[in-house]
């Protein structure tokens, strides 16, 4: 009973470290989160696209980071329970676009191989790539640069 | 809008993907090829109508590959545009799933 309450709050810690850490107050923040369900992946495509767009990305840029996002979240979707939810956050630097993916993930469910086919698109295609994997919790963090 | 079509002839089977390959229709891509490979002749892929390609649809087609290779058939992927192409090739699988060059 401790130990599961412990697990809990422990969680709790670390999920806000993730979202507050890198963030200053004054970077511009957009969350999108949906159903942990593999048919709102077209949804987070088109919010990626659209908001890269309106950032300045060139074409090229911008169907890069679609496809980023989706591999990062299809990683993550095939690891959450049922009912959960996949957390899209973009956060708007002066220079930098910051995408931190995260979702709660099944008990003993790990991220794949970075030799699998989901890593090498994600490496081919974006130049930061991270990971934080703190209990259950798991948030891949994609950084771009923007265009100057 | 996503569907898969199969034409039958002679020689081959010819299954034409249209749309979005991702988590949500990866499946139904590998069961698709699956019931090509099924008929016994070569299948060939037309990616020439999708619009997206992730690392899920990189596996359900590697997989299918290897399935044809159990068999002794071939399984060859053709019509890649843009960033379709490029997802076959940054994960290497582009020359794998070629076909083979004419003439």
């Amino acid at each position: 009973m401790f130990a599961g309450s412990f697990g809990l709050l422990s969680g709790l810690v670390s999920q806000q470290m993730i979202s507050r850490e890198p963030t200053s107050l004054l970077d511009d923040v957009v969350a999108v989160t949906v159903p942990a369900d593999g048919g709102w992946l077209g949804i987070l495509r088109t919010a990626t696209a659209g908001l890269a767009a309106r950032l300045g990305f060139s074409g090229e840029k911008i169907e890069d980071l679609r496809i980023a996002v989706d591999e990062a979240c299809a990683m993550l979707l095939v690891l959450t329970p049922p009912e959960g939810d996949l957390r899209c956050r973009f956060e708007i630097g002066s220079t930098e676009l910051t995408v931190a993916i995260s979702a709660r993930l099944r008990p003993r469910a790990k991220l794949p191989d970075p030799s699998s086919f989901a890593w090498r698109v994600l490496s081919g295609l974006t130049s930061h790539v991270g990971t934080v994997c703190e209990d259950n919790h798991a948030t891949i963090r994609l950084i771009i640069n923007r265009p100057s | 809008m996503f569907g898969v079509e199969q034409v039958v002839s002679n020689d081959r089977v010819t299954v034409k993907v249209t749309g979005d390959i991702d988590l949500a229709t990866a499946d139904k891509v590998g069961e698709a090829l699956i019931d090509a490979l099924a008929l016994g002749r070569e299948v060939w892929v037309d990616l020439s109508a999708v619009t997206f390609l992730d690392s899920t649809g990189i596996r359900a087609l590697v997989q299918a590959h290897r399935k044809a290779d159990t068999q002794g058939t071939r399984l060859y992927v053709f019509g890649a545009q843009q960033w379709v192409a490029k997802v076959l090739e940054v994960t290497g699988v582009g020359p794998l799933l070629a076909p083979p060059e004419e003439g």
